[in-house]
């Protein structure tokens, strides 16, 4: 594919956002992706605990979607096990906001008319808002404003490692509250439907199961776990329904659930014995994408060598429609003039 | 989907908080699956084995470390996992067994890493005898030296004796020739908290300050060494209940058929527990250290500030303007904020008497512990422990209560 040619006034910026306790975050607005997050681990030296690539360049691509905004509904099976996500827009358009504690991004103009892109930003005006606390917490607010009927699954795909990239994630200490998990069914064939019977997944039990982080665990041994859902993709690529739970198969929001803001709680906590970092992961949303990097071999990334599997985690919160309690599909139904507001917070700290 | 109740043994000695572990890790996966098991522990938690090949089971995980064990379970035919340390060598591996391991290269590299990154530059590792029950130890022998090397320093491994009754003072004053013998400041990795601890004790017999002369870890995070020790010792967490989780899902898939023998998984720590023993800083006046080191002991027990100059040897007016030009604060100051981290760890810990844990800091009351509080963190000793309860997930909470459990049976 081709970039068209861009209508912009002026070059695409890169924004930084810091706070009192020497963190920084930068985003560019190549895909209002996170480029890197600097924070001090338990001597207090500073580390990227960011995956990214070596210069802006590669953000106009990010084929591998590094810290983008992205988007995970669309004709194919975006909630089966081992699907990539898209980026929501190539090109955003970055103002601090707050006196520059914070960054206010809108995909630029010259998106929409980017087909190939462009799947649905037409139909929505979207705005994302990241925001860095003294405490650590990074805010990832975003708000959707639909001017036709709209699909919308956004997320984060930061892509973290604790360890400022010493070592792969695999020693990492994950804990997810969740009971529930999306199992992939059958073949690639099969398409994920909204509402009908042939639906690509599964709403499966957690329990006695290497997708069991209720108790925190090491993601290492949980990848040689045996188990057809992680040979599947290659380790862990899998939806999880996170916050209260549903009781199964009672109450639950109507069909186009989820457009009321919940209160945001935190759903998961990854550790870092290592580095003593912590992060913590806060949600107003009921679905949480753990992907444990199994596509990022050969990706050329900051280090001397290209990445390999496993090289960095992500915890990706997005919307889940549910109906009479059960999951229907991922991201949200929103009508004409309806608007959706999501809030993600990652919390950095450090562990003894 | 219900299935029949399988009867399966566990082997392991749960008089070691190690063993307790895997299997707190067994019963959780356990009561987080419909999976019903009958199991089989002898009584008082020791080892037995006698019969053990003629037992009517369905399955068994047993602890390998044991060698009596593992040659015991040699012509064992019912579904069997094996628990036990990880080994340089593949071939030391039984044969035919799926194994969960604990990672013995990352348990040693993660507690020289926090040397290291403590600003130590000279390191050691305090073993064991070789023996057959240990094999272990040999192990985090192999991982300290290969690290060495690769860092391109000579291995000092000390072995010592083992601890026995009537060579007791004899193996304490081997401990402390080697101590001395090593270039200070020094780094120390045990392979047990037990071995970090009589080497804790050898160094306060030795009057070597910890951790500025000496910086220590040692391996299993186990409470009960915690209390033995009067200097807060640090020590790596072993994933021993996630091996147990794991070993008994490898045992739960192969009661369904499902065929396991070359499996092998190593679990890495999952934690380290950073306190004093290894807190090294850069190095400060000898009567800093010394002042400090004695502080560190017994601030806790109401201390003046003449009782320290009185053990550095020096007068109290200088002992003042050495600290004052070393560490910016009174000799005081320092008494002080040793209590006010002893008082925050306790109240982390949760629900305690605030008349109590003044006593037990070397507060003179608790309404002078309160107004230290108030000074200090801008906060009263209540208020800092509801913020801190408040803001830490309910998981961990209940860990800390697990610790204290096994502290009272063991």
């Amino acid at each position: 594919m081709t970039m068209p040619c861009l209508q912009v006034e002026r070059p695409v910026q890169l924004f930084t956002l810091r706070n009192l306790r020497d963190m920084r975050v930068t985003v560019s607005e190549h895909g209002a992706a996170l480029v890197s997050w600097w924070a001090p681990d338990r001597y207090g030296r500073m580390a990227d605990v960011l995956l990214g690539y070596p210069g802006d360049d590669g953000y106009a691509r990010n084929d591998a979607c590094l810290g983008a905004v992205v988007e995970r509904t669309s004709r194919v099976n975006e909630a089966l096990a081992g699907a990539a996500p898209r980026l929501h827009a190539r090109h955003w358009r970055g103002e601090l906001v707050d006196g520059g504690a914070g960054l206010r991004l809108r995909p630029a103009a010259a998106d929409h008319a980017d087909g190939a892109a462009a799947w649905s930003p037409g139909s929505a005006l979207v705005e994302v808002c990241y925001r860095l606390a003294d405490d650590g917490s990074l805010s990832i607010e975003v708000q959707a404003l639909a001017l036709a009927p709209a699909v919308l699954g956004l997320g984060s795909h930061a892509c973290f490692n604790l360890n400022g990239g010493r070592a792969d994630v695999r020693d990492h200490m994950l804990q997810i509250d969740a009971d529930c998990y999306l199992e992939a069914l059958g073949g690639a064939g099969d398409h994920a439907g909204d509402g009908g019977s042939g639906t690509g997944w599964r709403e499966a039990a957690v329990s006695g199961t290497p997708f069991d982080f209720r108790r925190p665990a090491a993601i290492g041994p949980r990848l040689r776990w045996p188990h057809d859902q992680i040979g599947r993709a290659g380790g862990f690529d899998h939806c999880y329904r996170v916050g209260a739970a549903p009781g199964m198969g009672t109450g639950g929001e109507g069909g186009a659930g989820g457009v009321v803001g919940r209160p945001l709680r935190q759903v998961a906590t990854i550790h870092d014995p290592g580095s003593g970092r912590s992060l913590q992961v806060l949600t107003t949303e009921a679905g949480l994408r753990f992907y444990s990097g199994n596509r990022l071999g050969g990706v050329a990334g900051r280090g001397a060598k290209p990445y390999a599997p496993h090289a960095g985690f992500c915890l990706e919160a997005g919307a889940l429609r549910t109906h009479g309690g059960c999951v229907q599909a991922a991201g949200v139904l929103l009508r004409a003039g309806e608007v959706y507001r999501q809030a993600t917070v990652y919390r950095l700290s450090l562990q003894a | 989907m219900t299935s029949k109740t399988h009867r399966i043994a566990l082997l392991f000695n749960a008089n070691k908080i190690f063993d307790r572990e895997v299997i707190t890790g067994i019963a959780d996966y356990l009561s987080s699956t419909r999976t019903q098991w009958d199991l089989f522990l002898e009584e008082d938690f020791r080892l037995r084995l006698s019969g053990i090949e003629k037992w009517q089971g369905d399955g068994i995980i047993a602890d390998f470390d044991d060698p009596t064990v593992a040659a015991a379970l040699e012509s064992c035919t019912a579904p069997l996992v094996a628990v036990g340390g990880s080994y340089e060598d593949a071939a030391d591996y039984p044969a035919g067994v799926p194994y969960v391991a604990t990672d013995n290269f990352k348990l040693i590299k993660l507690a020289y890493e926090t040397l290291i990154e403590a600003g130590l530059r000279n390191f050691a590792l305090f073993s064991l005898p070789e023996a057959r029950e240990n094999r272990w130890a040999q192990e985090r022998e192999k991982a300290f030296a290969a690290l060495m090397r690769r860092d391109r320093m000579a291995p000092a491994i000390f072995r010592g004796q083992c601890t026995r009754a009537p060579t007791w003072d004899e193996a304490v004053q081997e401990q402390i020739e080697w101590l001395r013998s090593l270039p200070k400041p020094v780094g120390i990795v045990a392979v047990t908290d037990a071995r970090a601890r009589q080497l804790l004790q050898a160094c306060t017999l030795a009057g070597i300050a910890v951790p500025e002369q000496v910086a220590l870890i040692g391996i299993d995070n186990d409470p009960l060494a915690r209390v033995l020790t009067r200097i807060p010792m640090s020590s790596v967490i072993q994933g021993a209940q996630e091996m147990g989780r794991t070993a008994a899902h490898l045992l739960d898939q192969m009661l369904h058929g499902v065929r396991l023998a070359g499996t092998r998984i190593l679990v890495p720590p999952s934690g380290i527990n950073v306190l004093a023993s290894s807190r090294h800083e850069a190095p400060k006046h000898p009567h800093v250290m010394r002042a400090r080191h004695f502080i560190r002991q017994y601030a806790c027990q109401g201390i003046r500030t003449d009782q320290v100059a009185d053990y550095v040897g020096i007068s109290r007016s200088s002992l003042e303007s050495y600290f004052r030009q070393e560490l910016g604060c009174s000799v005081h100051d320092e008494i002080l904020r040793f209590r006010l981290d002893t008082a925050t760890a306790i109240l982390e810990r949760g629900d305690c008497n605030l008349a109590d844990v003044a006593l037990k800091c070397g507060f003179t009351s608790s309404q002078y512990m309160h107004s230290v509080f108030k000074r200090e963190l801008g906060c009263s000793p209540r208020g800092y422990q509801e913020r801190m309860l408040k803001g830490r997930p309910k998981e961990q909470r209940q860990e800390q209560h697990c610790d204290d459990d096994a502290m009272l049976a063991g």
